[in-house]
């Protein structure tokens, strides 16, 4: 087992409600919004960083991103040497029971992740730290469509740019076929959302509605 | 935006010029165009960049016995920073070079500046490598930084982007560097590199300066991901230090800062990978390289070839 999959598993015996996904302790349940903790290894053998990780389950890209994230313990490494690995996963715990496990339990949907992250403009459909793809389906989420299409038209009419084509003409293809058909848009969203909770193995977390 | 992009591609690796919606005209037609040339500019060199380094070296003459840094108490961060300029001198090993013709696309315009302390000893080397973008640098609609009556302004004068927020996070990364160094005392080779970066990205995140708080020190990138990824992903590539425009509500990256110890360079291949990685038009790739005395002394000693 790897150094950061068994500090992992030894911070979930402090809370038991969280799951064990790969290499993600996530918090449950899991119905829009991925949320959970999870390590970073550096260049530095034994040291990590630990993260608390917030992302749309109908994110399009088919790794975890850390825009909407946190490196907890002051952006400091955490050791996890086998000599210090006690102690790490002490101050760990403190940490997630001091408050970053209500902060993530807080952002459960996606009005809640548009509120934390959208920006004081998320009024006016105007969300820069939000990816425009991102932001575009939490708008339709949200029950917001013209913001969704302004996103996404937006989106699709700037340039192209290597590497991000594919999704530029994804957002183009999905504002046409909203323009016909609005349940287009939450076809999308299904189908991400499908191929997501089997790329992170997140179908214990799944809230029971999404999961029926 | 995407002029930028696409004045990068024009080697005919864009691969969808094709599938443009609408019949749109290919971008690609459009002439190219590049920013006018910097205050001072010198005409373009371009074996600049590979020969800059050496020439940096050759150039010191310090010694083992030269005196030590001015900074010698690690605590006081801001001595470097709050010196009137008197005491630390640069050399501009190559002006500003002036926009790359149009012809030669992989040139782009870079700056080398050679920090000394009062006695001439070299302190640290800054390079800037510039993305080869006909973009303005911002795109910050906000009004950058100028200065204001009665305000205080560090005075070590490194000035080499024309940034006030890039030259000023170089000269707080600099004088960063020099405590890191201090503290590391003297060393060389691969592991002393190690400890530096480590203690070196452990001050930064502990200072938390605006467009880099903790989050932008040893960021890992992958191209064709817009948004940041955790390090060791496949193909993936991790900066040292990421700085994005706090006055951008995009935040988007402006410079990147890639550490170099002892003889270690920053080399075009590693320039080219951060450039297609974080993949932002205008982003500067800047070279922080420190001299220690035993840096300098590793190259000076090498055996004759």
């Amino acid at each position: 087992m790897t150094m950061s999959g068994k500090a992992l598993k030894l911070i979930q015996r402090s809370f038991s409600d969280l799951h064990l996904c790969r290499d993600m302790l996530v918090v449950p349940p899991t119905d829009h919004i991925i949320r959970c903790f999870c390590f970073e290894r550096t260049p530095y053998k034994g040291l990590f960083y630990f993260w608390r990780v917030v992302l749309p389950l109908y994110t399009q890209w088919p790794v975890i991103t850390l825009r909407y994230s946190e490196r907890l313990a002051k952006g400091n490494y955490v050791d996890l040497s086998e000599s210090e690995l006690e102690q790490s996963i002490e101050d760990l715990v403190r940490i997630i029971s001091g408050g970053e496990l209500d902060d993530l339990r807080a952002v459960r949907g996606p009005q809640e992740f548009l509120d934390r992250f959208g920006g004081a403009s998320v009024g006016e459909g105007f969300t820069p730290m939000i990816s425009p793809f991102d932001a575009a389906l939490t708008y339709y989420l949200v029950g917001n469509i013209p913001f969704c299409l302004d996103l996404l038209d937006d989106f699709a009419s700037e340039d192209l740019r290597p590497g991000r084509v594919d999704v530029h003409l994804s957002a183009r293809d999905l504002a046409r076929a909203m323009r016909i058909d609005p349940s287009a848009g939450e076809k999308r969203i299904k189908a991400l959302e499908e191929i997501n909770i089997e790329r992170f193995a997140l179908g214990p977390t799944v809230s029971s509605h999404k999961a029926h | 935006m995407g002029n930028s992009a696409v004045s990068r591609d024009r080697a005919g690796q864009f691969p969808f010029l094709d599938s443009l919606p609408f019949g749109a005209q290919p971008p690609l037609s459009a002439p190219p165009h590049f920013p006018p040339p910097m205050p001072n500019s010198q005409p373009p060199n371009p074996a600049a960049f590979a020969l800059l380094q050496p020439a940096g070296l050759t150039s010191e003459g310090s010694d083992q016995s030269a005196p030590q840094s001015p900074l010698q108490d690690p605590s006081d961060l801001h001595q470097l920073l709050q010196s009137n300029g008197s005491g630390d001198a640069e050399d501009q090993l190559a002006g500003r070079h002036s926009a790359a013709p149009a012809t030669d696309p992989d040139e782009s315009p870079s700056t080398t500046r050679v920090v000394r302390d009062s006695t001439g000893r070299a302190l640290a080397i800054i390079h800037v490598q510039r993305a080869p973008s006909n973009e303005p640098l911002f795109k910050s609609d906000a009004t950058p930084d100028g200065l204001r009556t009665g305000a205080k302004y560090a005075q070590i004068n490194n000035a080499v982007t024309g940034n006030p927020v890039i030259d000023r996070t170089t000269d707080m990364l600099l004088a960063v560097l020099q405590q890191s160094i201090i503290a590391m005392g003297s060393g060389s080779g691969p592991l002393f590199g190690t400890r530096v970066h480590v203690d070196f990205a452990k001050r930064v995140k502990q200072l938390d300066l605006p467009g880099i708080g903790q989050k932008g020190v040893e960021q890992g990138f992958r191209l064709n991901l817009v948004d940041f990824v955790r390090y060791g992903m496949d193909g993936s590539i991790r900066t040292d230090v990421t700085l994005r425009d706090p006055k951008d509500p995009y935040q988007r990256s402006i410079a990147v800062y890639d550490l170099k110890t002892g003889n270690a360079v920053l080399k075009p291949g590693r320039v080219k990978e951060i450039l297609d990685n974080v993949n932002t038009p205008g982003l500067l790739v800047i070279e922080l390289q420190h001299r220690t005395g035993d840096a300098i002394d590793r190259t000076r000693s090498a055996p004759p070839r």
